[in-house]
């Protein structure tokens, strides 16, 4: 088992905000990892950190992939390297198709020029894995999507942009149950011994199709418990109380 | 005097629509009339105005300067509140009149503006020179209404700095010919201006309502909304500019004009520019215009209101935003004025 | 299509060779293959500057019928009375002294490619038209400086009665269709060029289309402007008869001079009763040219008039296609792009006029700007009186790439008359930042997502566009981007 991901000390700030106090997480090649917490916990902060973006400034500590350090690469030469996101509100942009974006994304992330029909053959095959009609695939990219509909169309580009590390936003929440159990079908067919999944849920609807390896619970931009799957149980009878600061007032239970 | 252009386009289109400016017979007021503080703690007479103040034009602005002038300067910090009304009691009385309004830091204003009258046939101009300091807040709630033949020349103009935020609500119901002019400049980061009118044009009313905002500062904020009705052969024309100067990045503008048309007379010109020479800011502008929705009035119907009184609760909705802003000693005679002008209509 | 693209594409690539070191400014790219300065021969120049022995002269050497002399005449009084507009955008160094109106080259009309002198077919060759004149297209006529030496219309076209010929020709041979219409649309006073378009106009098509015949493939036009200092004021005349309906390409590239070159043509387009015509068009003329086109259409009853645009070259352009919705029922559907590079004053904009009834319009306009330039909309909805139950959409999108640039958007709005349902919206603003972002976590470099982001901007407009120019309109937007790192 090698190290895929390392955050050491990580603090990130937003605006004049300091969102993350002192993160440390390490993820080896082959887990599945979940982070949870209650809403405005810092997790999306977190995933977003990790994959670059220029909004939250990391003011202290380090991010390794693969051995290397990551802190100061840009969001494209992480993604060259094996980093993913699903996000959990993809923007739509209109005038690019489904079909062209994902193939360009590949071309970039492999390094190798796509062919046009083979990338279509594999292009219809993934859909129909995720039970998507192939006509999302002339549409614009996440334009007119449904929620749910946007999810999938994250997922359809993990499984062609196989990356090494596949870091997943609530991607359950707002889809409906067949919806979950079909992405996270995909998702389990993915994760294999040379990759690793980083999951943020606060449903845990995923978490019914997925195990985790490791869980971690993040309140107040700090992780505050970390331990196996019997934590996802645990927090799913208790709630978040037991890992609050004292004092701390009410905020989502995590159901 | 003669006739003049007013309310100049800062940048010019097409010659042969007539829309640059509108030419109209001006011959100034005589001022007859004072206006009436409710409270002249912070009034004193006498007033200096900025060079870059234009007015809707040389000649209005300097009718409007040759009256009566005072400073209101509200001290750092200071909350205050003042309603200043202007009746013109006859049909010969007329208004002139400047007034400069100083918020140092953080002073709060809540300003009334109240015009009114009988039948009265003169031109009135008032010009009022708006000066935000640093954190200070202004919300202007202006009503004119009846003052059937006169014309009504409103002059406004707005320095506002940093952290300053400035709102202006305004029903124009009322006049013969209707000047607006508002002019103003986010100076500091984080100025905002906000400019909501609305209107009823009945008869042979014109209005001529003219918006011009320049960000300068950082993350400044304009909002410029118009909406109103006009019915029999009522002319109204709207020329809005938002100018994103280089280097007020992360500004926002939006202006907007909203016109129902109640009778087939009835003449709606808009011209909502957006000027722009800063990459990082978010400028839009929507015009619409045409006839109430059939929709909404099939509904209304469905629900035992006549089409008359189906139309008026529709025109009504549309400008309720607007009229809830202003300072609640004007709504009720708002309501009432719109309501009465949509019932007579004028067609 | 797609073989002609390839054939195409193979000449740019061969001609540009591999040790061309890419250049950022995109001018020096794309120009490269246009840049063509033959060596020039010339039988015949006018003396410079505007006078009336000129004019006489031009009509002379063109064996014009009276009436058409009598015009130019007139349009020229028009021209030296006509102040130029002073909100258009400076055109102080155009100098009409220095200006050649007319050159000829050293032939005459020909039926058939292989008749041509070697050098004008050598340039044609590089922009490509035997392929398209062989594979999809039904015709070419095209100008190379002020005449037009080459024109082929296809035996179908001929069969069905349409006619597509250079407007000199058509003036001595048509006129019985031309004379009534000539001018009617756009006056010689419509505003300044608009005369000096009538006093010296020369080249451009005449295309008519009968009662109820459908041109199935689309009918293109080329202009090139060759000589030092020549102005092109070429006039295009299409009348889609009753029920007809056709598809029209004007496709522009000049090379660059020192001097100014002007561009002053017109078009006036009759659409009559039902009939549909689609007029196109890529003005991508060099970086020195003022574009001064003046393009008008008629609509009758219940036709139908579609415009879709692509601005991208000159030094200076004024552009307002205009649509005059006469009939009840007319419709009109405009699209277009302006992108505004460094140095370029882009005016450009549409105008709808409805006077008929229950008349429909909808434009999309989008612009550009970039390292300094300008792109403005200039547009105007007039709704008239008696045009009760008229529907007009507008929206127009600004984008910003940097704030060296400009863009304004001045549109005026004129309605007269209650029974209308017009709505207009505008946005300025540039790409945003997380459409950016996404993009990069796919692994696109920041600029290869800008430039993805751009060309999804415009693809509405280019996929009105037929093939090989939405081709160049992505390499275009694409060139902008390759230079801007390290």
């Amino acid at each position: 088992m090698s190290e895929l991901l390392k955050i050491e000390n990580l603090h990130v700030t937003v605006g004049d905000k300091e969102l993350l106090h002192g993160i440390n997480l390490v993820l080896e090649t082959g887990k599945v990892h979940v982070i949870m917490g209650v809403n405005g916990a810092g997790k999306s902060t977190l995933l977003h950190a990790i994959m670059g973006n220029p909004i939250y400034k990391i003011t202290a500590g380090r991010i390794f992939f693969e051995g290397q350090d990551i802190t100061e690469l840009s969001v494209d030469k992480r993604a060259k390297l094996g980093v993913f996101l699903s996000f959990q509100s993809p923007v739509a942009v209109a005038g690019i198709t489904m079909e062209n974006f994902i193939r360009t994304a590949r071309t970039m992330v492999t390094g190798k020029q796509q062919k046009i029909f083979a990338f279509k053959k594999l292009l219809k095959e993934r859909m129909s894995d995720l039970d998507m009609d192939i006509s999302y695939a002339e549409r614009y990219l996440n334009d007119g999507f449904s929620g749910g509909e946007r999810k999938k169309s994250e997922i359809l580009q993990l499984r062609l942009l196989e990356p090494k590390l596949a870091m997943l936003d609530e991607t359950d929440s707002g889809l409906d149950v067949d919806a979950v159990r079909i992405v996270s079908k995909n998702i389990s067919e993915y994760h294999n011994q040379n990759n690793s999944i980083l999951i943020v849920t606060h449903l845990n609807q995923i978490l019914q199709f997925i195990k985790p390896d490791v869980v971690h619970i993040l309140i107040d931009g700090k992780i505050v418990k970390e331990g196996g799957a019997e934590l996802v149980d645990e927090v799913a009878q208790n709630g978040f109380d037991a890992y609050r600061p004292a004092g701390k007032g009410d905020g989502d239970n995590g159901q | 005097m003669g006739e003049i252009a007013i309310n100049r386009l800062p940048v010019h289109t097409y010659r042969y629509l007539k829309t640059n400016d509108t030419k109209i017979i001006f011959s100034g007021p005589q001022s007859s009339v004072t206006a009436k503080f409710s409270d002249e703690e912070y009034v004193t007479k006498g007033a200096t105005f900025p060079n870059n103040f234009e007015g809707a034009s040389e000649e209005t602005l300097a009718a409007a300067l040759a009256g009566e002038q005072y400073t209101i300067t509200i001290p750092p910090n200071v909350e205050a509140k003042i309603t200043i009304t202007i009746k013109l009691v006859d049909s010969s009385s007329s208004y002139a009149g400047g007034f400069h309004f100083l918020l140092q830091k953080g002073a709060k204003l809540a300003l009334v503006w109240h015009w009114t009258g009988l039948a009265n046939t003169g031109d009135n101009c008032v010009a009022a020179y708006y000066e935000l300091e640093a954190a200070a807040e202004l919300n202007i709630s202006k009503l004119q209404a009846k003052l059937r033949d006169a014309t009504l020349c409103d002059q406004r103009f707005y320095q506002i700095d940093k952290n300053a935020k400035a709102k202006c609500v305004s029903a124009e119901l009322g006049g013969k010919q209707v000047i607006v002019h508002s002019r103003g400049n986010l100076l500091g980061n984080e100025a905002s201006l906000v400019e909501e009118t609305i209107y009823a044009g009945v008869g042979k009313q014109k209005l001529d309502l003219f918006y011009h905002v320049d960000h300068w500062g950082k993350k400044t904020k304009s909002i410029i909304e118009c909406k109103g009705a006009l019915a029999g052969e009522a002319k109204k024309i709207f020329r809005g500019t938002i100018n994103f100067r280089r280097g007020c990045t992360g500004a926002s503008g939006t202006e907007s004009d909203y016109a129902v048309q109640l009778s087939s007379k009835a003449k709606n010109i808009s011209l909502p520019l957006l000027l722009c020479t800063e990459d990082d800011v978010e400028g839009n502008h929507a015009t619409s215009a045409g006839q109430i929705d059939e929709e909404h009035i099939y509904y209304l119907m469905s629900r035992g209101f006549s089409q008359e009184e189906a139309r008026r609760i529709v025109v009504e909705a549309l400008m309720r935003p607007i009229i809830d802003s202003l300072d609640p000693s004007l709504r009720e005679q708002a309501l009432e004025e719109i309501r009465k002008k949509l019932d007579a209509k004028g067609e | 299509m797609v073989s002609m693209l390839i054939v195409l594409l193979g000449k740019v690539m061969a001609i540009m060779g591999n040790d061309e070191k890419k250049k950022s400014d995109i001018g020096d790219v794309t120009r490269s293959i246009y840049d063509i300065k033959d060596k020039v021969e010339y039988a015949f120049k006018a003396d410079t500057g505007l006078t009336e022995e000129i004019i006489r002269e031009i009509s002379a050497q063109k064996d014009e019928p009276d009436w058409m002399l009598k015009k130019r005449l007139e349009a020229l009084k028009i021209y030296n009375k006509l102040d130029i507009p002073p909100w258009m955008p400076d055109i102080s160094e155009l100098d009409m002294t220095h200006i050649d109106t007319y050159v000829r080259p050293r032939t005459d009309m020909k039926d058939s490619w292989e008749d041509l002198p070697q050098n004008i077919r050598d340039t044609f060759d590089r922009l490509g038209i035997p392929e398209a004149e062989k594979t999809s297209l039904a015709g070419v006529g095209a100008q190379y400086d002020s005449e037009v030496v080459y024109h082929n219309v296809q035996e179908e076209l001929s069969k069905q009665g349409v006619i597509y010929v250079d407007f000199e020709t058509a003036v001595k041979k048509y006129e019985n269709l031309i004379k009534p219409v000539f001018g009617t649309l756009i006056p010689p006073s419509y505003h300044k060029f608009a005369a000096l378009h009538y006093a010296a106009w020369s080249g451009g098509s005449f295309v008519y289309v009968p009662k109820g015949v459908q041109v199935s493939m689309p009918l293109q036009s080329y202009f090139r402007l060759n000589a030092p200092g020549a102005g092109q004021f070429e006039h295009t005349l299409i009348i889609v008869e009753e029920g007809a309906s056709c598809h029209f390409i004007e496709g522009c590239s000049a090379p660059r001079y020192n001097v100014a070159n002007l561009h002053a043509g017109a078009v006036e387009l009759f659409v009559r009763k039902g009939a549909k015509l689609r007029y196109s068009t890529i003005e991508n003329w060099s970086k020195n040219m003022y574009n001064l086109n003046t393009k008008r259409s008629l609509v009758e009853e219940e036709g139908s008039m579609t415009w879709v645009s692509g601005s991208f070259g000159s030094h200076t352009s004024c552009l307002y296609p205009d649509t005059i919705l006469k009939g009840d029922r007319s419709t009109c559907e405009f699209t277009g792009i302006t992108f505004a590079g460094a140095g370029q004053f882009l005016d450009t904009g549409s105008k709808v006029e409805c006077i008929g009834k229950e008349t429909t319009a909808t434009v999309h306009s989008k612009s550009i700007s970039k390292g300094g330039g300008t792109a403005i909309y200039r547009g105007v909805v007039h709704i008239g009186p008696k045009a009760q139950g008229a529907k007009v959409a507008i929206s127009c999108e600004s984008l910003m790439l940097d704030n060296a640039s400009r863009s304004d958007t001045i549109p005026d709005i004129i309605i007269e008359n209650d029974n209308v349902d017009i709505g207009h919206e505008a946005k300025i603003g540039r790409i945003p930042d997380e459409n950016i972002y996404y993009l990069m976590t796919r692994g696109l470099s920041e600029e290869d997502a800008k430039a993805m982001l751009v060309r999804g901007f415009a693809e509405p407009i280019s996929k009105e566009l037929p093939l090989e120019y939405a081709v160049e309109m992505n390499r275009l937007i694409d060139l902008e981007f390759e230079g801007s790192i390290g």
